[in-house]
């Protein structure tokens, strides 16, 4: 069938999106990451369980370790130690939104993947002041 | 001067003056100069939507008014906005890993996007499958009218669900929280991007028109030859493919030249992107806006070459 030859690319594209999404996101929860508050109200911290951690760098808690950074990540509400490998990305900073994958084990979250989320602000550097805005929790 | 001719002049000159503003006002506090790509990431993503409502209005007008005009309207509309949607990811891409820190991640807005451009790309391969100048017509009406309902979940994805993705700058609750000049430069690139879809359509209206001209013309000749007796393959219900006779008409050598650009594109954009760690935050607005350039520069010789080879299979069977 020929003339349907043309469905092959939209319909693989449409299939390989869907499978990703389930395989890699979709496999533990609903939500993109987990905040600081829904990581510690975990039941049974298992240290195999591999999830995202999002929320905002806390200021002052950024010390330099061996092989990576430590830091403080809060929501707000509820505020995480962190002891990330690697090294963290060049938008890294205080008060930035941060996504991290890696493990949490009751008392640290130990992550190795770093994302920077960047909110909808956009700032001048002689205007207003960059203020954080609301805790990056989404809907 | 034609009227071509005076869009196409306000779309260079509002494009250049979109480049100098986004290239020259200060930086961002956070992203720095990262923060220019947002110029031409959003005005992609902007024509994506508008050329997906166009899509939609062309639908409806066609099922109300059963006129073809309205269908080519609706299927240039459809073959611009994949060519945005397509753009806004890769510049998108682009964004990501000079700012999250990677290509590409299963977050919601993301994945949605890419999910818009395939069912879209299956509009224009639904069109492709149908012979029937007014099946086709039809049927793809009702996937232009129904694939709309992605774009209001594209764009509020990012407030409905969780998401490393920003939430969208215009159209949002809530106040606008962005500085003067980072406006400026949005809104002249939203207006400059604008009229390239006036210009874009235009042409791309024109090249079905032809495509319409060459298939009725061979049909017609079926006709002679068939006798009176056959039916118009033209009309729904007919046995009579035109089909293959009319298929020349998607020139094969077009398709070729198009395959050919995208590949070049696709590995220059791979080669700079396995360099990537070592690009400055100026290297990575410089790749944006090449990229950006790069594609439009070739969807516009794309279409004028198959706008130029159909008019000449017409005036070859007229």
């Amino acid at each position: 069938m020929r003339r349907y030859a043309r469905f092959v690319i939209p319909a693989l594209g449409l299939v390989a999106v869907l499978l990703g999404f389930l395989l890699f996101n979709l496999k533990d929860s609903l939500v993109f990451f987990r905040t600081p508050t829904e990581v510690v109200e975990l039941a049974t911290p298992d240290a195999a369980d591999r999830m995202r951690l999002g929320g905002q760098v806390v200021g002052g808690t950024i010390e330099d370790t061996t092989g990576g950074v430590a830091f403080d990540v809060t929501d707000g509400t509820t505020t995480i130690a962190v002891i990330h490998s690697g090294a963290p990305q060049q938008l890294f900073k205080e008060g930035i939104g941060v996504v991290i994958t890696g493990t949490w084990d009751g008392t640290t979250f130990h992550s190795d993947e770093m994302m920077v989320k960047h909110d909808e602000q956009y700032r001048t550097d002689d205007g207003q002041v960059y203020e954080p805005g609301e805790y990056p929790t989404g809907g | 001067m034609t009227k071509n001719r005076v869009f196409e002049i306000s779309a260079v000159t509002t494009m250049v003056t979109a480049l100098v503003i986004a290239l020259s006002i200060g930086k961002e506090q956070t992203m720095g100069n990262l923060a220019r790509v947002l110029f031409v990431h959003v005005p992609s993503a902007w024509l994506a939507y508008l050329a997906f409502g166009v899509t939609l209005a062309g639908s409806i007008l066609y099922l109300a008014k059963k006129d073809l005009k309205w269908d080519r309207l609706a299927a240039s509309s459809a073959e611009v906005g994949v060519f945005f949607t397509a753009l806004t990811i890769a510049l998108g891409m682009i964004w990501g890993r000079s700012t999250w820190g990677v290509w590409w991640t299963w977050d919601a807005r993301l994945v949605l996007t890419a999910v818009m451009l395939f069912v879209y790309l299956g509009y224009l391969a639904l069109r492709r499958s149908i012979p029937d100048r007014i099946a086709r017509a039809r049927r793809s009406a009702w996937l232009g009218i129904l694939g709309i309902v992605q774009i209001p979940i594209v764009h509020f994805s990012v407030i409905w669900w969780r998401t490393l993705h920003q939430p969208p700058t215009i159209l949002r609750p809530g106040s606008m929280e962005m500085d003067p000049p980072f406006r400026a430069a949005l809104f002249a690139a939203l207006f400059a991007y604008t009229i390239v879809y006036v210009v874009l359509m235009r042409r791309r209206i024109e090249l079905s028109q032809l495509e319409d001209r060459f298939e009725e013309i061979v049909a017609a000749e079926e006709r002679a030859v068939a006798g009176e007796a056959v039916t118009a393959p033209r009309y729904e219900g007919s046995t009579e493919m035109v089909w293959d006779d009319a298929a020349p008409v998607r020139d094969r050598r077009a398709t070729f030249v198009a395959v050919a650009i995208g590949l070049v594109l696709a590995a220059a954009v791979a080669a700079v992107s396995s360099q990537a760690t070592s690009l400055s935050n100026w290297g990575w607005v410089a790749y944006a806006y090449t990229v950006t350039y790069a594609a439009m520069l070739a969807y516009v010789t794309w279409l004028v070459w198959r706008i130029h080879t159909t008019r000449r299979r017409v005036e070859e069977v007229q």
